[in-house]
């Protein structure tokens, strides 16, 4: 029953990070500006509007109390009342995460599919025209602003070519047919830029599991070089990958923030721009803290992965 | 005898290894170092040789027992006695090529130690440091270039012209040959020969090496996984060695190695590892003539012949005849 | 003898295209030098002049990248932006400097307890996608360029702090760290300054390239969700969120900003791997 104890291993230690993370995600509220309750109902708030305000946020209690009221709501899946709407925060997240959930997802496999073999070939090829070639691409693609490249692809392939809907797409819940079509443009944006992330990340980790005793002992013995290359020196570089993609769901999530502004999709980075508008506080904190809560659970898949994957850790 | 210039006193050196585990690196250890005497410190890696050495330049903390300077407990030293105990007694390291700031150039890192002290003007720092660099025979071509750009004889020059630029009285040398090739050895040897007489240094010299130890040393000092286990002049120590340990090395060494010699001890397996020491006799692992009661009492330094002590249960048994050679 | 010539053939074109997108980046950077420094000369027109009879005109003499919905000269606006950008990622990078240098440093040389808790927190900001956390502290503090890029700069400490910590680390135990304390070395000054800050602060530099590239997105990124610059002060984020609501009408209009953008961050990164190259010891 090791996997009970390594997941268990690996839970225990997430958890100081969780909880710091909360913190910060709690302490966020203490930087708006000047009172929160004015900044909530705005400068013509009723007093009683205020004092209401300062009640359901716990302002008048002491802050340990105030943090302690809002963590223990938190994991109860009470995130609080949105202040524009009056919907439950809660709610609203629900709404929104699933289109980012499968947009990030969309654009992971993108990335993936083309970062990976493209970083394992030139990592084959180090130092050759065809590895500098590729790496130069690479860093090229690294330097597009993801948010630019759905502006290009919706010029190109929206309005051009009309091979996709361009911007505002269909909800995921009415026709997910349609709404998947959307999600095609905003996911390669993502995509590309984050497949040339991982094209480097790959190659580099690639060419040192590729310079090792172990992979020089096996071209000695003849095995060909794709079961070398495929086989043993990619295994040997699971950790690294592990990582790599698991800091690539870190950056695809933020991306999809902006992404989704560009292509007009419902998702939770539209309800932080629509929050940021209407000065929605709590929305916001929500956001955030959902998205290092998707962050927190890859790092523990990761986590257990490594676990797993390397016997030298246990 | 005057007071030794240096001594250590029952000295004991443990490391944390994770958990509340300890390894004891340096056991109950005594030395003296007395004014104008080389000492050789012997033993395999991991004997604790080197920790000795920082345990004496306070470089780790000791868990046990005394350091004295001139008699005095270095322990109750204030910041002015501090700064005058690390003057007086400077060290040699083994990689001079880490030993040296990449960053800095040579005469920066030779004049560091006087920075370090604020001692005088700028310049005078520089040129004590520019005749220390003379005295080890580097140019002064090579004063404003950086240690990659030097050769490995010349970097261990250059690290020996910094332990020298305070004016010691001591230098500890660890190892300070070890990572060089065996004709520059020689030279450095020499040339630490030299120093020793032109500044009237007192010497730690501390190796792995018997022949390198043989040559230079005045008397040697066993140690074996964190124990001295013998004590006598180098001439002593040669012709009639009474630990089974040191007359494995002895006979391990071809050059020293005197073939009159009625036994040739080869030592078996490796030093065990000093987290988990093996009880009594430290030595009973790999000793040939271990028996029980080397695996239940520890012997104690003890002194055989004058000026020649040794920590070893049989002694008597095995080394009575040398010891009447001694005596005649 | 075959495969020696093929070798040094293929060392030679290496070494060829590594030049040219070494110096085609040198001279991105050059240009975006002169323009942050130029940028009032250069341009042809005032960066907020409206002319509401003249709006998205197409490329012209007069207006080389046409007008904007408001009638301003989109190139103008585009090398006024380029300093608000450059200048604000500077910014970011500086505040990310200030506060990773010091704690990885302190971090990496001081270890135990301080170590410990300092790599919580950074565990704990690092578990935030960093433009999440830049938009929530920038959405809340309220929206402007100095706020949304002090925000980036705190997402981006980590990466900082991570590699100050880990090169003090593996300085620490250097042996010129244990010469320095044989004679007496103690204190920060001392040790930090003279022997820990020159060894670790070429890989900086590389990370700090690397830093400007992710800033500069960042400031496009944030100026496009109206985060960042606010009306009418240009930056590249700025044009590109402005050009974007007349996209079908002047795609053009949001081609060359961002490749403006790409670019530039082209050019730093290529710059960090420069540097990078140039530190291998395995070069020599």
């Amino acid at each position: 029953m090791r996997i009970f104890r390594v997941v268990g291993t690996c839970l225990l230690s997430a958890v100081p990070t969780l909880i710091l993370a909360t913190l910060i995600v709690f302490l966020l509220q203490r930087l708006i500006p000047g009172d929160p309750a004015v900044a909530i109902a705005g400068d013509y708030a009723t007093p009683e509007n205020l004092a209401r305000i300062r009640e359901e946020l716990g302002l008048d209690q002491p802050l340990v109390m105030q943090y302690l009221s809002w963590i223990g709501n938190a994991f109860t899946g009470d995130l609080g009342t949105s202040f524009q709407t009056g919907e439950s925060i809660t709610a609203l997240v629900l709404q929104r995460l699933p289109v980012t959930l499968v947009l990030t997802t969309m654009a992971l496999v993108v990335a993936v599919v083309i970062g990976l073999p493209a970083g394992v070939w030139a990592a084959q090829k180090v130092d050759t025209p065809f590895d500098r070639f590729l790496t130069t691409a690479a860093t090229a693609g690294i330097a597009i602003p993801n948010f630019w490249l759905g502006m290009m692809l919706i010029i190109v392939f929206a309005l051009t070519l009309g091979w996709f809907p361009g911007p505002g797409g269909v909800s995921l819940q009415s026709d997910p047919a349609q709404a998947l079509r959307g999600l095609v443009l905003p996911a390669l944006a993502l995509g590309l830029v984050g497949g040339a992330e991982i094209c480097r990340q790959v190659r580099s980790a690639m060419v040192e599991s590729l310079s090792t005793d172990y992979v020089r002992t096996h071209r000695a013995k003849g095995l060909t070089n794709r079961s070398i290359v495929w086989k043993h020196a990619l295994k040997n570089s699971s950790l690294p990958l592990a990582t790599i993609i698991g800091l690539q769901v870190s950056r695809l999530i933020g991306g999809a923030v902006v992404v989704e502004a560009v292509f007009g999709i419902s998702g939770i980075g539209s309800l932080a721009v629509e929050a940021t508008n209407q000065r929605d506080y709590g929305v916001i904190q929500a956001v955030v803290f959902v998205a290092a809560l998707i962050v927190l659970l890859t790092n523990l898949i990761v986590d257990v992965s490594y676990r797993l994957l390397d016997p030298r850790i246990s | 005898m005057s007071t030794p210039l240096l001594s250590l006193e029952d000295v004991s050196v443990r490391f944390p290894v994770g958990g509340r585990r300890h390894v004891t690196a340096v056991d109950g250890v005594s030395l003296e170092l007395c004014e104008g005497e080389t000492l050789g410190l012997i033993g395999e890696s991991g004997s604790g040789k080197s920790t000795v050495a920082r345990a004496a330049m306070g470089l780790v903390p000791i868990s046990g027992g005394t350091v004295r300077w001139r008699g005095e407990d270095v322990s109750g030293f204030g910041a002015k006695e501090r700064r005058g105990f690390s003057q007086a007694v400077q060290m040699v390291f083994q990689d001079p090529h880490s030993a040296l700031d990449p960053r800095r150039t040579i005469l920066q890192s030779v004049r560091e130690p006087l920075d370090v002290m604020k001692r005088g003007e700028r310049q005078d720092r520089e040129q004590i440091a520019v005749k220390a660099l003379e005295d080890v025979g580097l140019s002064t071509q090579m004063l404003s270039r950086y240690p990659h750009q030097l050769s490995g004889g010349q970097k261990q020059r250059a690290n020996i012209a910094r332990a020298l630029v305070t004016n010691p009285q001591v230098l500890v040398c660890d190892e300070s040959v070890a990572a060089l090739d065996v004709a520059l050895q020689a030279e450095i040897l020499n040339l630490l020969q030299d120093l020793k007489a032109e500044y009237e240094l007192t010497v730690l010299f501390i190796s792995h090496d018997l022949s390198v130890v043989g040559y230079v040393a005045d008397r040697i000092s066993v140690m074996y996984l964190g124990n001295i286990v013998e004590n006598a002049t180098t001439e002593s120590l040669v012709g009639r060695s009474l630990h089974p340990y040191s007359e494995a090395l002895l006979s391990a060494q071809p050059l020293v190695h005197d073939s009159s010699a009625e036994r040739r001890i080869v030592l078996k397996g490796d030093i065990p590892s000093p987290v988990s020491p093996p009880p009594g006799c430290r030595f009973n692992t790999r000793c040939q003539f271990a028996q029980e009661g080397c695996r239940e009492e520890k012997p104690a330094l003890l002194p055989v012949l004058p000026g020649h002590s040794s920590a070893c249960l049989r002694v008597e048994e095995l080394y009575g005849e040398r010891r009447g050679k001694g005596a005649a | 003898m075959t495969v020696v010539t093929t070798r040094a053939q293929t060392a030679t074109t290496r070494r060829r295209a590594g030049r040219l997108s070494v110096w085609v980046s040198y001279a991105i950077l050059a240009v975006v030098l002169i323009v942050v420094v130029f940028a009032g000369v250069i341009a042809p027109h005032a960066p907020n002049t409206q002319d509401l009879d003249r709006i998205l005109l197409p490329m012209s003499g007069a207006h080389p990248l046409g007008t904007d919905d408001l009638g301003r000269d989109v190139l103008s606006r585009m090398l006024h932006g380029t300093r608000v950008s450059v200048l604000a990622a500077l910014l970011a990078v500086a505040i990310a400097v200030v506060i990773g240098l010091p704690l990885g440093i302190a971090a990496g040389w001081l270890g135990g307890w301080t170590d410990a808790i300092v790599m919580r927190i950074v565990d704990a900001v690092m578990s935030f996608p960093a433009i999440v956390l830049a938009i929530g502290i920038t959405a809340t503090m309220g929206p402007n360029i100095i706020t949304a890029m002090t925000a980036v700069g705190i997402v981006l400490s980590p990466s900082i702090l991570r590699l100050a910590r880990a090169q003090t680390m593996a300085i620490r135990s250097e042996t010129y760290i244990e010469a320095a304390k044989s004679f007496g070395a103690r204190g920060l000054r001392r040790m930090v300054v003279t022997h820990v800050v020159p060894n670790i602060i070429q890989p900086i530099l590389v990370q700090i390239a690397v830093l400007m590239g992710f800033a500069l997105i960042a400031e496009a990124s944030l100026s496009f969700l109206q985060l960042g610059v606010q009306p009418p002060t240009s930056s590249w984020g700025a044009v590109l969120s402005r050009s974007y609501t007349f996209l079908d009408q002047a795609p053009m209009q949001i081609f060359i900003p961002g490749l403006a953008i790409a670019a530039t961050v082209f050019a730093f990164n290529i710059l960090g791997d420069e540097i990078q190259r140039l530190l291998d010891p395995k070069r020599k």
